[in-house]
């Protein structure tokens, strides 16, 4: 079988253990290029797993590992050299001041990487001031926020005033989901948009990005 | 008396209101202070009933506990739930070094208990107890992506770590029972995170452990759409379903055999805490209309409410779930 749907089906497949020697054949016996092991094989590999969570042939677990095998893949790839993975713009992902529950911001997380996106990960109980200084060192053209909690949702309108404040020059785009925020929330705070899931969340991202949304 | 014999026991509705750390704006207290004083916890569980006139009594909702008394490091909010900052239980070698709370002896779990049996010995109202789920408590030890994860890497330690988290609900939820808890809810919110398989192997059974040794009216809440485990949560051994509300309960009920209540499923952010009492009410009279002709429904939120929910919205939802049969029929929608 070809080498890079091999590596594509392990990343669906959720084999772990194989991908490395499958990457290292690509490289060292079939000589395929970095980049194209990486978009036809790894890439395809969780696009296929996502497709399979949408249509719930895959639950939140598998989807969990299928990213666990693609970042593992990717690493060894790395060490080969410079990939250039047409990743497509950076976003920063964080919880709130004051909250800590994570799984939601997780799975963007997982979702936002199969897709190409690089992401930063800043974790739960973030400040605004430690959101924003990360997101202009990065040059992050994203920040999603995520809040389960009410007492804790009014950060993320902190955090959009504060950026707006700040008259950047690239200023990043703030959407924002959670347990404790409606579309309704979101537009309150003018937050730049509201994802419901994760699979949305993505969306979101490219429909940003491509202009398509304002 | 069954809990359904109770909800049918006057010609009216009947409302159960648990609604999260509302009450703490009530008393000016934080919450770390009602937690750790049973008097405390008495006079907000009495400033609730006097405000919110309801069918129910509660004790300020504590889903921490367990966390907290297994010495994982919690973030804590003056008014609002505390939560879990670090996941320490990360394989079997760990666990291992965690023993399974004593509710009489360990942590605050005793204070805890107290402050049930006073509010039970004080206020004539069946006393409600919300207690999180061994399957939620794992994801906390464990950490939601570690956890989720391991139930295919890792399968055993999985086990293990809901064998102890479940003895460890089953434990303190038998000891809220003695303590005067007339109806005990167990929440399971994180497996919403499962599909159909996996929550009838991993969960059923856990649950049905714990509930077995309840003398008590008993129910599962679950958060989000558990429309593809419906049918799995009624084989557990419960009398009460409360379920979300992104639920269309004129369908849900459909699938609710008459001996189960099914409860919720007012909205606690889009209609209680967003909109005016006019609004609420009339919401509250549509969802009760639909719901007139099944004697085993019972108005409740659908999740805990917004701590800064106005007390206005809330007394305006309950205010109308409390009212006469005839009223109802007579609303006209």
């Amino acid at each position: 079988m070809d080498i890079i749907k091999q590596v594509s089906d392990c990343i669906k497949n959720m084999n772990e253990e194989a991908i490395e020697k499958l990457i290292k054949e690509a490289i060292d016996i079939e000589n395929i290029d970095l980049d194209e092991i990486y978009a036809k094989g790894l890439r395809h590999g969780m696009e296929r797993a996502i497709a399979a969570y949408d249509n719930k042939e895959y639950d939140i677990p598998e989807l969990i590992v299928c990213a666990d095998t693609l970042n593992k893949g990717v690493k060894l790839l790395n060490s080969f050299g410079n990939l250039d993975n047409g990743s497509k713009e950076k976003v920063l992902l964080a919880v709130v001041e004051g909250d800590t529950h994570e799984i939601g911001k997780n799975i963007v997380k997982i979702m936002l990487e199969a897709s190409g996106y690089n992401v930063i990960d800043l974790g739960v109980n973030i400040s605004t001031e430690e959101i924003i200084y990360t997101a202009q060192i990065e040059n992050a053209s994203i920040i999603g926020l995520s809040s389960m909690m009410t007492t804790t949702r009014s950060q993320m309108k902190k955090v959009i005033d504060t950026i707006n404040s700040k008259n950047l020059k690239k200023r990043p785009y703030v959407i924002v989901g959670g347990g404790s925020i409606t579309e309704n929330y979101s537009k309150t705070i003018k937050a730049d948009g509201y994802a419901s899931n994760a699979l949305y969340a993505v969306k979101l991202v490219e429909m940003l990005l491509k202009g398509e949304k304002r | 008396m069954t809990l359904l014999e109770y909800i049918n026991s006057e010609k009216r509705g009947f409302f159960l209101s648990d609604m999260g750390t509302n009450g703490l704006f009530l008393t000016g207290y934080k919450a770390q202070e009602v937690y750790n004083d049973p008097y405390k916890q008495l006079e907000l569980a009495q400033k609730m009933n006097e405000t919110f006139e309801t069918d129910f009594i509660y004790s300020l909702c504590d889903g921490a506990i367990f966390c907290e008394t297994l010495g994982l490091d919690l973030l804590k909010p003056d008014y609002d739930f505390p939560s879990v900052l670090n996941h320490p239980i990360t394989d079997i070698e760990i666990l291992k070094t965690y023993k399974i709370p004593n509710p009489y002896e360990s942590g605050r779990m005793p204070v805890n208990l107290k402050s049930l049996r006073l509010i039970a010995d004080n206020i004539d109202k069946p006393l409600f107890v919300s207690i999180q789920g061994p399957f939620t408590l794992a994801v906390q030890l464990a950490g939601a992506t570690h956890l989720l994860r391991n139930i295919i890497r890792n399968p055993e330690y999985v086990r293990k770590l809901l064998e102890f988290t479940t003895e460890t609900v089953r434990r303190y939820a038998v000891a809220v029972n003695k303590s005067g808890a007339k109806y005990i809810s167990i929440a399971e919110p994180a497996t919403v995170t499962l599909g159909h398989e996996r929550f009838e192997k991993i969960i059923v059974s856990n649950l049905n452990k714990i509930y077995k040794d309840l003398n008590c009216w008993k129910a599962l809440h679950i958060c989000g759409d558990t429309s593809e485990f419906l049918d799995l949560m009624l084989t557990c051994n419960i009398n009460a379903l409360s379920l979300d509300q992104i639920m269309d309960y004129g369908e849900v009920m459909k699938r609710i055999p008459e001996n189960i209540v099914l409860l919720g499923n007012l909205d606690p952010l889009e209609l209680l805490y967003n909109l005016t009492p006019e609004k609420i009410k009339a919401e509250t009279k549509k969802l009760l209309k639909k719901m007139k002709k099944y004697d085993n429904y019972l108005c409740a939120f659908g999740c805990n409410c917004m701590n800064d929910t106005p007390v206005k919205n809330l007394q305006a939802a309950i205010e109308t779930g409390r009212m006469l049969d005839e009223e109802i029929e007579n609303y006209g929608c």
